[in-house]
């Protein structure tokens, strides 16, 4: 069976972030990019997987601009066979990226997609869900455990709700997404980086696929929230009263 | 408050037994502070009438009987007594004074009644040293805002006081917290040239008065290099106006160089002018594993020149160092596959380009694996692992700690020879203690640290003066950046001719002629008796 994996290149999470003086985005430049942290952990566990025996073949998948190479041969360092590397300049939005994801899937024809619930810069949590609801397929998103069952061709996916844990059982193939607690990965150790040397990373782009990346989306502003005051001390019960009344307006 | 234990700077009472040690976090300048203060020089009060000769009382003992007295003393306080070492008993001076309440309420109208302190329990933690193993009896604690007070500890004194973003000259007080500028020149798209694992309470005066080396001295050189002038409190009250800001400056001699690394025995530094390396961002982080500890020195050399200008640190640590870190920290793992590895090395690169760096850190890797230097290695692919490399090694001080009594020493050594004095004291200690060594391996300087259960004075007795033998034999320092105090003070011989300590001694008379700025330390003992 084989494992298709999407990562994704974005701002280092250890980073401060500055909002451009125009407000049209983040700053990128001279700033230091990383795989994503939950991209990273989909990696590990398609890895582990890959290493207790279910698994062929591990294929890394980015899309996004030319640097986007660098964060693949990361993933091959880590231990993945192959990549995939979708180029395509200007903003990608979860849509596009999942129906691009829904294309290669028809190429490469993996019994598991895994990705990362979320990317840290957009925080939209969308691709992973998406992706399922293009190819009909079931998914388990928040992973906090995912077990494999060879035999009868399923995964059963512990996901992280906000009730605590529910236990789904999916039929392969499937979607997974990432949660933090699922896995700490590993680094990437020298042997791995010289293997990576040689592994394959395969160039597509979007008119291959025969997918068109138009956006019904919009940014139009980017501010930073507003900075955090100091809290008042408040000298008695009645101002206290007061105060929640008449300045914030709870009660 | 400010965790105590860490924060150096504060007033030690000229006290019996056991006066500040150290680690890699230094004390600043303390004046003693007693009632024939260096203010009195200036102030002729009868309030300080210097022929008081004070009987030789020992003032530990009376502050432990009062320990034992009040009994609300915690099981944290008699664990440390239980910690104390007995070695060196000192006599106080007799021509110091006691303090008495006159002199504190001298002190209140100076500074404010919230800034004398006679709590004993903010007492009895700023007389103990971080690793409890000295005790103090200061009986009062200052805090000054400014230099015209009186300056005993100065953490209130943490303004940055100008920052040139063309030149990267930094101005500020001598009790800003190291991390806290780094924090700041971050913004302006600089970094301090010095870095510490202790910077998150390490300050800037004490950094500079003990001329603390740190992780990155390989790269940007030691503070003499970096800081360009000096605001500093003479033993007299004085005020010496070195605050220059100029990268070159001939004019006579270069008196701050007397105070950088002087512990506070000749002045107490009041604020600082240093400059700082522009903040480049291609900064890459690769942990390694080295099979001897020949392979660790060859592999420094090919570091120097095939990684070169980008290099920025290069510190080594051995396996039973690594056990120690894995053993007693949180959230540590090894990098590495476990293994039979014998040495780990950490390399840091910074450049200002990230694809040109990597390539290059990572091409060296690659031939320094084929030539057999490394047996296995890491690279960081973001900032989060990068950090969790450098806890190992920053994490190392704290780690010891927990594992009970430590005995610590720094040492700066040739480097082919600089092992051999681990192994050595390993065949001598045998099981009694644990030998751990990590260090600087870029400037050649080795922490070594011997952890016992407990203090013991026959594992000492088998340590000491030994270390310090070999250490001279090799022509070496028996302090490389974590200076002499109270601990080194009488071994200075063993790193520094007699007639240069003299020539030190003459220095400190003339700038301390009652010798009220930290005593006992820095320098011997007999030098002071025969003045």
């Amino acid at each position: 069976m084989k494992i298709m994996v999407a990562i994704k290149r974005v701002i280092d999470y250890a980073v401060k972030i500055r909002v451009k003086p125009d407000k049209s985005g983040v700053e990128t430049k001279n700033v230091k990019m990383s795989m994503n942290p939950f991209c990273e952990i989909a990696l590990e566990e398609a890895l582990r997987i890959k290493e207790s025996g279910m698994a062929s073949e591990v294929v890394a998948v980015s899309m996004g601009p030319t640097q986007c190479v660098d964060t693949l041969r990361t993933g091959l360092a880590m231990g993945a066979d192959r990549g995939i590397h979708v180029e395509a300049t200007g903003a990608l939005l979860p849509l596009s990226v999942a129906r691009l994801l829904r294309a290669l899937v028809e190429v490469e024809e993996p019994g598991l997609l895994i990705l990362g619930k979320q990317a840290i810069d957009d925080d939209c949590n969308q691709t992973g869900q998406m992706v399922a609801g293009l190819l009909n397929w079931p998914q388990g998103t928040f992973a906090s455990k995912v077990v494999l069952d060879k035999e009868k061709q399923a995964v059963t996916v512990d996901r992280e709700v906000d009730g605590g844990l529910e236990t789904l059982c999916l039929d392969l193939p499937a979607v997974i997404t990432t949660d933090l607690r699922l896995n700490q990965p590993r680094y990437a150790t020298l042997p791995n980086i010289m293997k990576a040397k040689s592994k394959v990373i395969k160039k597509f782009s979007p008119q291959d696929l025969n997918v068109e990346i138009k956006s019904d989306l919009e940014v139009v502003q980017v501010t930073e929230p507003p900075k955090r005051k100091a809290g008042v001390i408040v000298s008695s019960v009645d101002e206290l009263i007061d105060k929640l009344k008449n300045e914030a307006n709870v009660i | 408050m400010q965790n105590w234990g860490r924060t150096r700077r504060f007033l030690i009472y000229p006290a019996v037994n056991f006066l500040n040690n150290r680690r890699s976090n230094p004390i600043a300048a303390n004046p003693v502070f007693n009632s024939a203060f260096g203010l009195a020089n200036h102030r002729d009060s009868p309030l300080y009438s210097e022929s008081e000769k004070s009987n030789l009382h020992t003032c530990f003992h009376s502050l432990r009987d009062k320990v034992v007295e009040t009994g609300i003393r915690s099981a944290i306080r008699f664990q440390h007594r239980g910690f104390g070492s007995d070695a060196t008993k000192i006599q106080r001076n007799p021509l110091f004074s006691t303090l008495n309440s006159e002199d504190i309420s001298y002190f209140k109208g100076v500074l404010g009644e919230k800034n004398v302190i006679q709590d004993e329990e903010r007492l009895l933690t700023a007389n103990t040293d971080w690793m409890h193993k000295y005790r103090g009896s200061s009986k009062l604690l200052l805090q000054p805002r400014s230099t015209e007070e009186v300056v005993i500890n100065v953490s209130l004194m943490n303004n940055i006081i100008s920052f040139d973003k063309v030149s990267g000259i930094l101005v500020c007080e001598a009790g800003c917290i190291l991390e806290n500028l780094i924090t700041f020149l971050d913004t302006q798209g600089y970094i301090m040239p010095l870095d510490l694992g202790a910077k998150g309470s390490s300050q800037i005066g004490g950094n500079v008065s003990t001329n603390a080396g740190g992780l990155r001295l390989v790269r940007y050189g030691s503070l003499h290099g970096n800081v360009l002038g000096l605001e500093v409190v003479l033993a007299n009250g004085d005020v010496l106006d070195m605050l220059g800001t100029l990268r070159k400056d001939n004019t006579g001699y270069d008196l701050k160089h007397l105070f950088i690394g002087s512990e506070g025995s000749l002045g107490i530094v009041t604020k600082v002018s240093i400059l700082t390396p522009p903040k480049l961002s291609a900064v890459n982080v690769a942990f390694l594993a080295c099979k001897d500890y020949f392979s660790c020195q060859k592999l420094l050399v090919e570091a120097k020149w095939k990684l070169g200008e980008i290099l920025s640190a290069f510190e080594f640590l051995d396996n039973l160092a690594m056990d120690l870190v894995l053993n007693h920290l949180e959230g540590v793992r090894n990098p590495l596959p476990p293994s039979l590895h014998s040495f780990y090395v950490l390399i840091e690169t910074t450049g200002s380009d990230e694809a040109y760096s990597k390539e290059k850190l990572e091409a060296f890797l690659l031939h320094a694996m084929g030539a057999g230097l490394i047996t296995d290695g890491a690279l960081a692919q973001d900032i989060n692992q990068a950090s969790s490399f450098w806890l190992i090694r920053e994490g190392l001080p704290e780690a010891l700690m927990k594992a009970g009594a430590v005995y610590k020493y720094d040492l700066s050594l040739p480097i082919e020879n600089m092992y051999n004095l681990v192994e050595e004291m390993r065949i001598r200690l045998g099981e009694s203690a644990t030998v751990v060594a990590y260090g600087h391996l870029g400037d050649g300087n080795l922490h070594l640290n011997i952890s016992t259960p407990q203090y013991e004075d026959k594992i000492l007795a088998q340590i000491e003066p030994y270390v310090y033998e070999w250490t001279s034999k090799h022509r070496g320092s028996i302090s490389a950046e974590h200076g002499l105090g109270l601990m080194k003070a009488n071994e200075i011989f063993y790193s520094k001719p007699t007639n240069v300590v003299h020539l030190m001694g003459s220095i400190k008379k003339a700038l301390d002629p009652k010798g009220i700025l930290n005593p006992y330390k820095v320098l011997p003992h007999s030098l002071s008796s025969s003045s």
